[in-house]
């Protein structure tokens, strides 16, 4: 009901800075409680999140209107022709950042300048972004798909590989994630699509029969459905064989890429898998958000009285954590409405790639819902245990300038591509 | 396909991706939250609460005169958190250790290596430490010292009384207590209430504690008991088993007026409570638990039942020789060949055959009645663990000389209490009453909820009646076997007592093996005091009471007189009531 409200609304142009401003209210709202600790009864001092993290965000958040603003009226011309430039931009700062930024927790992501803490892997989400809209919206998708195709992927790798190195492998995927969405919209076959696709879940499922159950059947069962679905889908012979080639074969290059993993991401991995045997270390985490979400129940333990929160047993819960406060605080029916606000927004964004005419802008527009999918995806996936623990904030809730503005800045695009929808 | 119409499904399909996964989240957070809500919020619960009990505080037990028995005292058991000490400067834990080490008296070298060297463990430093206010608040400002209450028992009379105080000890996991403690539990012992431990993945324990229902702290009990009395009582027990080499004894003390125990003193004597924590025997005072035959002290009861029912001529002197009863021979003791007797130098000189002719002329049941009347095989309404009701035969299982026998207190057991009740209806002028061992019943902060009053059960005898019998008590004191019984400044009246110890694990009696006591009181004429002095097994030389229980008597009012004020005043009116009087009492019977 509430997505069919929003869905309505969806026709003025207003909507999104009206979700954007209630995520905003939102997140200072879960900020302001995490910030809070806890009161009542508790006889605890929690070392907590201090309060500065709440005003500072309504510092990122004042400059996120900014952000919005600037990106909504900004002529898209200029985005898509300087885009090379930004994008050069973007991976030279992710190179200072492997070699000149801090080492903390065994990675080096960020630049202090000052008090500002800036992540080169976020605007590099941006250029990128704008790189390959550009790139696809001047290939004809009718033609030869594979050119443009694997050009871009050579832009995206190289993003990506060195957000990898910092090492950074939840952003690293986004990279992925929304070069995956631009190449499905930009029309690349199914059989192209299948081709790099399936390779992945097989390398996946081969992990996951070796190393987790130690039985080979999930894996020999994917390949078997694999097969059937080549030949219910009427594939060529030819393209039938280099697919099964290429699953099996990364289902056996999956050993050879655990082996060159850092112990703490095979521990992270493992975890996810086997948390109760990591409940202590990273298991941990995953563990504290499920209780933290479960407890909420329906209703939540109303505002502000979320234990797990408040008793500092629940992780990083002002960064990518805080949708399991919003869990427990506010119960099932807070997370559904929260939900819903992103949900409105991906449709939305959706409505917004497809009317434009422009393919730069459309492009464009799918990267945004892209972006915006996979962080809200993966990040609730992360808090509710669907998936292994890695860093990825949730965009406009989570505390952190750098994604905060990245976050407005993209869907100030989306903003923009919706009041060009007759730009051709 | 034109590139629109691609676009349109290809849209469809990122609409109904977009649906499909946000419905799997959806799902999962119903999974979460709705289904295993109640399982994640206790564990989650858990994570941070701990219900832990709040001790309540024993009550204190003191005797009538308001002298402590039994005190509650509160101790901390003091500890430190070193998890917290974390990340501070060596010299801060240096300060932190000395400021602990100064308040418990501690070697500050030897806390500082142990504070430094704990890596994050809880240690303790006093298990139990008395903390004043000062202190408690000194060490909680140092943040990282953790406090827990606990209560002590400690007995301020040392061994004084301990067998019927009992013992109280709070194990850890369960108190143990017997004797009053156990006894009066429910009183003492206040309900303890519930706090919430609150913890964080920072702290240790002791992070927070919320009590969420206060402990009520148990009342005070004062007791009937004389601290006096019970250290004498003990102390001449003490004396007389070994002078008698018997195997045990007991000494009772009551107000006859009003059923209140002020002394129960029996073997072995504690002297050291830690000492005899250990053993269970040492703990069931042997005037309640134990039962006995009360051999010819029974002839007081007797002797009231002949009476109050005209079953006897007490001026008619018959036979007392040893005779025949139903096959079985009963004898005087000693082998007294005593010829003819009356009533009165029948009971002075115990002869059991007088009584075991006279009480045939009581029916069965009248006898029964009466000695009902009189408590016996009845609880006694004391409230005392593992008490021994006696065993009184109904009529039904009476072999043809039961009565007869019962007559001089064999085939008949009852425990010291119980016939020190009974004996209370002569000195008292006939009323039963009920036994008291508290008098107070009182808050911690010393407002009194319950005053308790004698109760009598039921009138027994006439007033007259228990005169006449205490006369002859005076007599068995001043001209028959309790001779040793008297002390020079006041009356007593009082009868001896030797029975035949029932062999262990068989029937009849053992030979040459017998409990000797003595059932006095003082003053004769107004007794203030009744008291019963038993002892168990001893030695050829000292079997009979005459000559064992009677000068244990003597012994303990001795005591009484010199050093307590329970029988000041009474010396001058010695003479006032004369022996003769009360030989004419009784022959006025009739």
């Amino acid at each position: 009901m509430i997505v069919s409200l929003l869905a309505r609304a969806a026709h003025t142009n207003k909507m999104l800075i009206v979700l954007y401003a209630l995520l905003c209210f939102a997140s200072l709202s879960i900020l302001w409680s995490v910030t809070e600790g806890i009161s009542g009864p508790y006889k605890v001092t929690d070392p907590g999140v201090a309060k500065a993290v709440f005003w500072r965000q309504v510092i990122w958040i004042a400059a996120g209107w900014v952000a919005l603003l600037v990106a909504a009226r900004v002529p898209l011309n200029l985005l898509e022709e300087s885009s090379p430039f930004i994008f050069l931009g973007a991976v030279l700062l992710l190179l200072m950042v492997l070699m000149f930024a801090p080492e903390v927790a065994g990675s080096r992501r960020w630049f202090a300048l000052g008090p500002i803490r800036l992540q080169p892997s976020e605007p590099a989400k941006v250029a990128m972004l704008l790189v390959l809209a550009r790139m696809f919206g001047r290939s004809d998708s009718s033609g030869r798909q594979l050119l443009p195709v694997a050009g871009s992927l050579v832009l995206a790798m190289v993003p990506m590989v060195l957000v990898l190195r910092e090492p950074d492998l939840g952003t690293s995927l986004v990279f992925v994630a929304i070069w995956l969405g631009l190449v499905f919209w930009f029309g690349l076959s199914w059989v192209v699509l299948l081709s790099v696709g399936s390779p992945l879940l097989s390398a996946v499922l081969s992990f996951y029969s070796e190393r987790i159950v130690d039985s080979p059947w999930p894996w020999g069962i994917y390949l078997l459905v694999l097969l059937l679905a080549l030949y219910v889908g009427r594939f060529r012979v030819m393209e039938s064989f280099f697919l099964v080639l290429a699953n099996i074969g990364s289902g056996i290059g999956t050993s050879v890429l655990w082996a060159g993993l850092k112990p703490y991401q095979q521990a992270r991995i493992l975890s996810f898998f086997q948390p109760e045997l990591f409940r202590y270390e990273t298991g941990y985490q995953a563990i504290q958000s499920k209780i933290a979400i479960g407890s909420g129940g329906l209703f939540g333990t109303s505002y502000l009285q979320g234990t797990q929160k408040g008793l500092a047993f629940l992780p990083e819960r002002h960064t990518d954590f805080i949708f399991s406060v919003v869990g427990e605080e506010l119960g099932f029916v807070g997370a559904m409405l929260l939900l819903g606000l992103f949900m409105a927004i991906i449709l939305k964004g959706l409505a917004i790639a497809r009317a434009a005419r422009k393919p730069f802008n459309s492009h464009l527009a799918i990267g945004v819902v892209t972006y915006f999918t996979f962080h809200v995806l993966v990040n609730i996936s992360i808090t509710t245990g669907l998936l292994p623990v890695t860093g990825l904030p949730l965009p406009f809730m989570s505390y952190g300038g750098s994604n905060f503005l990245i976050s407005s800045f993209m869907l100030g695009l989306l903003v923009n591509i919706g009041s060009r929808s007759f730009e051709t | 396909m034109t590139r629109k119409r691609m676009l349109l499904t290809r849209l469809r399909w990122l609409q109904t991706g977009a649906f499909v996964l946000f419905a799997g989240l959806t799902v999962r957070l119903g999974d979460l939250q709705i289904r295993q809500h109640e399982t994640l919020l206790e564990i989650g619960t858990n994570q941070w609460l701990d219900a832990v009990p709040v001790p309540a505080e024993r009550g204190n037990i003191y005797d009538r005169q308001g002298r402590s028995l039994a005190l509650s005292v509160t101790t901390w058991r003091v500890g430190v958190s070193t998890t917290s000490l974390r990340g501070k400067d060596p010299g801060e834990c240096a300060a932190i250790a000395d400021r602990v080490a100064g308040i418990f008296d501690l070697n500050p070298v030897e806390t500082r290596r142990r504070l430094t060297e704990a890596g994050g463990k809880h240690i303790v430093l006093a298990s139990r430490a008395v903390l004043h206010r000062d202190s408690l608040l000194a060490l909680r400002r140092l943040g990282c010292v953790t406090f827990d209450v606990q209560h002590d028992r400690v007995y301020p009379q040392g061994g004084t009384g301990a067998s019927l105080l009992g013992h109280f000890r709070d194990t850890g996991n369960g108190a143990v207590a017997n004797g009053l403690e156990q006894a009066y539990d429910e009183l003492l012992a206040g309900t303890p209430g519930e706090a919430w431990r609150h913890k964080t993945p920072h702290r240790g324990p002791g992070d927070g504690l919320e009590v969420v229902t206060p402990a009520r702290d148990g009342l005070d009990l004062v007791l009937t008991i004389d601290a006096d009395l019970q250290a004498i009582a003990e102390d001449c027990l003490e004396i007389a088993v070994p002078e008698c080499h018997a195997i045990g004894g007991a000494v009772l003390i009551i107000d006859p007026n009003t059923g209140e125990v002020l002394a129960a003193a029996d073997t072995p004597v504690i002297r050291d409570r830690t000492e005899a924590a250990e053993h269970k025997r040492f703990w069931d005072n042997y005037n309640f638990t134990g039962s006995y035959e009360p051999g010819s002290v029974f002839k007081i009861f007797t002797a009231a039942s002949l009476l109050a029912r005209d079953a006897v001529d007490t001026t008619l002197a018959i036979d007392c020789d040893d005779q025949q009863f139903d096959g079985y021979r009963i004898r005087n003791s000693e082998g007294h060949d005593f010829g003819f007797m009356s009533f009165m130098d029948a009971f002075a000189h115990s002869s059991n055959v007088y009584f075991a002719r006279m009480v045939l002329n009581l029916r069965r049941d009248e006898f029964f009645r009466d000695l009902q009347l009189l408590g016996f095989g009845k609880p006694t309404g004391a409230v005392y663990p593992g008490q021994t009701r006696g065993l009184c035969k109904p009529v039904k299982d009476w072999s043809g000389r039961t009565q007869s026998t019962i007559a001089f207190g064999q085939e008949i057991t009852a425990s010291p209490l119980q016939v020190a009740l009974a004996g209370a209806t002569v000195a008292n002028g006939g009323r039963l009453m009920a036994p008291m061992m508290v008098r107070e019943v009182r808050t911690k902060n010393g407002s009194v909820v319950e005053r308790r009053e004698p109760v009598v059960y039921q009138e027994v005898m006439s007033e007259r009646l228990a005169e006449v019998i205490r006369g002859a008590m005076l007599r068995a004191v001043t001209e028959g076997t309790g001779g040793k019984a008297s002390v020079p400044w006041t009356t007593v009246a009082g009868k001896t007592g030797t029975a035949q110890k029932v062999r262990e694990g068989a029937t009849g009696y053992e030979y040459g093996v017998y409990i000797a006591s003595f059932l006095g009181m003082v003053p004769a004429d107004e007794p203030r005091l009744l008291i019963l002095t038993i002892l168990d097994e001893p030695d050829q030389s000292h079997h009979y009471a005459s000559a064992s229980a009677a000068p244990l008597f003597a012994r303990v009012v001795e005591q009484i007189g010199r050093s307590t004020s329970w029988l000041s005043g009474v010396a001058v009116r010695k003479g006032a009531w004369r022996t003769d009087e009360g030989q004419s009492q009784v022959t006025a019977w009739r």
